[in-house]
């Protein structure tokens, strides 16, 4: 009896601790930051960033025909695509930095990025 | 076309002066009639005084004005400071990035706004008073306001006397008018104060490289 009472002292002060750096760990490392641009990567290359914050419907045609790209409320995803899976467009709109949707047969992937300007505001 | 050099050595004869202006009330009197006012040198930085002013009465705790290019900030970004890009006289972007605390205003009198070139040389708008002719050579004078009921209009005003003046009356000048942070890019060539040197940050380490930099106490 007073073996297993020890044991339950050491396993919650375990618990415990992995719950505060839990706790911790999320609030550090966890950011939800909403992105600003998109960069649209296409056949290996750059097609270009685009600002969230307008409505823009972006068509490219890859190997597999015309994929459809859109822009609206901070949010973009690929409103349709060729392919047969379609894949990207099941995973529907993306929002936060780093978020990113991959069509691979059509070669075109998109991305969140973040503020791109190191300052807030010009001087000149 | 070239400006008429006599019609100009006329008008600098003139010499036409603020210290010829009398103000009283809201009445301007002027002893010498050839006194033209112009208030380009001081309304974008009045402006920002106002602005700021109207932003405190409506308990607004954090904001970034920027009025032509004259920045104050107010409160922070978040809970970082507000961070201001200077634009690169000679480039697209900016050359350096500051922490703008609470207060404090920037302003920069520069070459690459307004300015035409005519046979290969570059006339500016800013015209240096004892010659008549734009300032030569000189691309930008930034300062850099602690706070303070004017620093806006400061942040317009001050960077005019160092943009005109030459190279060896500087330090005076900023001392005279208690400039402490300044920054002037020329040719292969950026001075500036210790304290200034100390808030702000290159954004392209080239900048170094390429560049002899003076710093000056």
């Amino acid at each position: 009896m007073k073996l297993r009472s020890k044991f339950f002292l050491g396993d919650s002060l375990i618990i415990l601790v992995s719950l505060v750096f839990i706790i911790f760990a999320f609030k550090t490392f966890w950011h939800f930051e909403t992105g600003s641009v998109v960069q649209v990567n296409f056949q290996g290359k750059t097609y270009g960033n685009f600002s969230l914050f307008q409505d823009k419907k972006i068509s490219l045609v890859g190997k597999e025909g015309e994929s459809m790209i859109e822009i609206k409320n901070g949010q973009a995803r690929f409103k349709s695509a060729p392919c047969k899976n379609q894949y990207c467009v099941q995973q529907g709109w993306i929002r936060f930095t780093g978020q990113i949707l991959i069509c691979i047969p059509n070669e075109i992937s998109i991305e969140i990025l973040g503020k791109t300007k190191a300052y807030d505001s010009l001087n000149y | 076309m070239h400006p008429n050099q006599s019609k100009i050595k006329n008008l600098v004869a003139r010499g036409p002066s603020l210290d010829q202006l009398h103000i009283s009330g809201s009445t301007i009197k002027s002893t010498s009639p050839h006194v033209k006012i112009d208030l380009g040198g001081y309304a974008k930085g009045y402006a920002l005084d106002q602005a700021s002013r109207i932003i405190h009465e409506h308990h607004i705790k954090n904001a970034l004005i920027n009025i032509g290019g004259n920045i104050m900030a107010i409160g922070q970004h978040g809970n970082k400071p507000w961070r201001v890009g200077i634009q690169d006289p000679r480039g697209a972007q900016a050359i350096a990035k500051v922490d703008l605390l609470d207060g404090w205003a920037i302003g920069t009198s520069g070459d690459y706004q307004r300015y035409f070139i005519n046979d290969g040389k570059r006339y500016c708008h800013l015209i240096d008073p004892f010659t008549g002719y734009p300032v030569q050579g000189v691309y930008s004078a930034t300062v850099l306001i602690e706070p303070s009921q004017n620093a806006g209009t400061l942040s317009d005003v001050l960077s005019k006397p160092l943009f005109i003046s030459k190279k060896e009356d500087r330090k005076d000048i900023a001392k005279k008018l208690r400039i402490y942070h300044y920054l002037i890019i020329e040719d292969k060539h950026i001075s500036m104060t210790k304290a200034m040197a100390d808030k702000i940050q290159f954004l392209n380490p080239n900048t170094q490289k390429n560049n002899q930099i003076e710093i000056t106490l």
